[in-house]
């Protein structure tokens, strides 16, 4: 116990130092080692992605009206964020895909090794699927294009189809999945981990929890229980549970980005995607404003092209700078940092800028869900609506949003304000670990780019209130 | 000429379909598509010719007659503007290019002062008023056509293209690909796993 009430998991059985969490309850686990977990969950899922697909495949091609555009649009994808932060990856337990994926591995799989390139490079591949994925939803309309969201989910199937066939366990989930980047960073920012006590580990005869048992497969994503010390992979599937023969693996809950806090072992990778995150949350929302106009109109006359004619490539520049602009940001401050510390050295910048990284993710995290908030509390009217039209019924009136803008604005603030703080602190709190004897040196340009960040957010939102009324 | 064409190629269309003028302010609605008219408000009596089925992003020639009296009305402004029957707010909050709602209100014809944000109606003949359609939504639509103060509303069902059959057969064609070339590779892999 500390002084705020709560336990390191492990600390009682003389395990690493954790961040503080609590144990969830008996019925949680209980529920993990059901064999039910999560296949039921998986039916559900499956069940209606297949609704949506084939909605989006033949239904009317119309936001408001097509059932599986509008659930997708307005209430799956703005819900995932928040997920990530309330219950970590445990979407990815319950994904129509991994369910697919595992059901091909046992009919024809031929589990090959994971290619070396994947093993190497997967998270550059993911953060540059991420950046592809926001570039073809905006050159092809693809979230207001019901047959062109249908055709995205049909190539989803087939990579999906493909890596299960062909590569062992959940390959694609590990080191493809676009959707994987940003669930990694911000369950590392949630409220939940999966560790384990690790003097129960001792000389385990099993290893299970890798291997599996004939209880469940082992570790889709290729993790050993013992050695997780961080939420960024883990799927929740539960797999390790139902394995462990001394049950010796629990989900803890714990401060939302405590595991930020002690970041030890930074990687560049996951400093990049949070910058990336970062930027592709800003421009997924300056897109909606007036002022997306005038950069469109700016850019195409510095390209010397009709900027309408060659919309895809002004906005693939437009969208590269965005995404350059925390990570550019990030650079100076890390360099600055370094040179207020008094040591420059280009191994010791990157360092720098790989610590510093994760501190963006509260703030990005903060601005995605106070985004899809929007999403959740004012589009997602027309789903009813929508699934009515589906079975025939048309009820007579334009929904409005469910909450007005006026509403909607101060949750926005309340959560972007949540998330300054939590990277405020994170920032704090990595720089009394990178440089003991000057903190705030360290820590003062950090502070200063987290704050720019803050501020991009807040103009963004605000002038969405603003112009929308 | 291209216009009345256009307007003559639509009555064909109209009367191939096996449809009547939708008389307006009785409910009725336009011949071969579903939905239903709403009583006219305003001087005018209005009519509407409407094509058998609208589709997604072709363009359309919707006819209006416009008479007071049972003597067609001309030189008055004749306007076309398009709301679905509901509609995402994304849709609502769209600022371009028709007022809010972005349903390929074509804006050339939207630029006359007349029909501010709406399609304006070219005469075609006498009373007759001809509007160029280009839906880019689909499903179900209210038509609120106009004509001085008259207002005659249609709901209509747009239809949406089907999914391109090619990509279809591609889809399939490449999963069946994959799980034959798996299936035929873990034979000679894994002969154990294939045979349990």
């Amino acid at each position: 116990m500390n002084l705020l009430g709560m336990r390191h998991p492990g600390a009682d059985t003389g395990g690493s130092a954790l961040p503080l969490a609590d144990p969830a309850p008996e019925w949680i686990k209980a529920a993990l080692r059901s064999r039910f977990y999560p296949v039921v969950f998986q039916w559900i899922t499956t069940a209606a992605f297949l609704v949506i697909v084939i909605s989006a495949l033949f239904g009317p091609n119309n936001t408001g009206q097509d059932f599986g555009m509008a659930f997708t649009w307005t209430v799956w994808w703005p819900l995932l964020p928040l997920s990530f932060l309330l219950v970590g990856r445990f979407w990815c337990a319950i994904c129509p895909l991994t369910w697919l994926m595992d059901w091909v591995q046992k009919a024809v799989g031929v589990r090959l090794s994971v290619p070396r390139l994947l093993r190497r490079h997967g998270p550059w591949i993911i953060a540059a699927l991420f950046v592809l994925v926001t570039y073809i939803d905006e050159t092809w309309r693809l979230s207001g294009d019901s047959r062109k969201t249908g055709y995205l989910l049909l190539a989803l199937l087939v990579v999906v189809i493909f890596f299960g066939a062909f590569f062992e366990r959940r390959t694609f989930c590990r080191y493809v999945c676009f959707i994987g980047g940003f669930a990694a960073n911000y369950s590392r920012a949630g409220m939940v981990q999966l560790r384990v006590q690790p003097a129960r580990c001792r000389d385990c005869p099993t290893q299970g929890c890798y291997r599996g048992t004939e209880r469940a497969p082992g570790c889709p994503v290729f993790l050993f229980a013992p050695g997780v010390e961080d939420s960024a992979t883990c799927q929740l599937c539960g797999n390790c549970v139902k394995n462990c023969p001394r049950d010796a693996i629990r989900i803890w809950f714990r401060r939302p980005t405590s595991e930020l806090w002690d970041i030890r072992q930074p990687r560049l990778p996951d400093a990049v995607l949070a910058g990336t995150v970062m930027g592709v949350v800003l421009v997924e929302q300056v897109v909606l404003l007036r002022l997306w106009i005038p950069l469109v109109e700016t850019t195409g006359r510095l390209l010397h092209v009709d900027p309408y004619v060659w919309y895809p490539l002004v906005y693939g520049v437009l969208l590269a700078g965005f995404v350059a602009a925390p990570l550019v940001g990030l650079a100076l401050a890390s360099f600055v940092s370094q040179a207020l510390a008094g040591t420059v050295s280009r191994a010791e910048v990157l360092q720098n800028f790989a610590t510093f990284g994760y501190a963006i993710i509260p703030l990005a995290l903060a601005g995605h869900v106070a985004h899809s908030l929007y999403h959740l509390l004012t589009r997602s009217r027309t789903v009813p609506f929508a699934f009515l039209a589906m079975v025939g019924r048309f009820p007579g009136s334009s929904p409005a949003a469910w909450l007005p803008n006026s509403a909607v604005f101060p949750i926005e603030m309340t959560v972007l304000a949540l998330g300054a703080a939590g990277s405020l602190y994170v920032g704090y709190r990595l720089a009394r670990w990178q440089a003991r004897r000057a903190p705030w040196a360290a820590y003062l340009p950090h502070g200063l780019l987290l704050l720019a960040l803050l501020a991009a957010n807040l103009y963004v939102v605000s002038t969405m209130l603003h112009e929308r009324g | 000429m291209k216009g009345m064409t256009a307007v003559g190629g639509a009555l064909l269309a109209g009367l191939l379909a096996g449809g009547a003028p939708a008389i307006a302010g009785q409910g009725t609605g336009a011949p071969g598509i579903s939905g239903a008219g709403t009583p006219e408000t305003g001087a005018y009596q209005l009519a509407t010719e409407l094509p058998a089925t609208i589709r997604r992003g072709e363009v359309v020639t919707l006819i209006l007659h416009v008479r007071k009296g049972g003597q067609p009305v001309d030189r008055v402004a004749a306007c076309l503007a398009a709301v679905p029957l509901f509609v995402s707010v994304e849709d609502a909050l769209d600022p371009t290019p028709a007022g809010g709602i972005d349903l390929g209100v074509d804006p050339e014809s939207a630029a006359q002062p007349a029909c501010t944000m709406a399609i304006a109606g070219a005469p075609s003949g006498p009373g007759t008023y001809a509007f160029t359609w280009e839906p880019d939504t689909a499903g179900r639509v209210n038509l609120a056509f106009t004509a001085g103060a008259s207002t005659l509303t249609v709901l209509v069902d747009v239809t949406s293209p089907p999914p391109s059959t090619a990509i279809l057969i591609l889809f399939v064609l490449l999963v069946v690909a994959i799980l034959s070339t798996a299936a035929c590779l873990r034979r000679r892999l894994r002969p154990d796993a294939a045979a349990s």
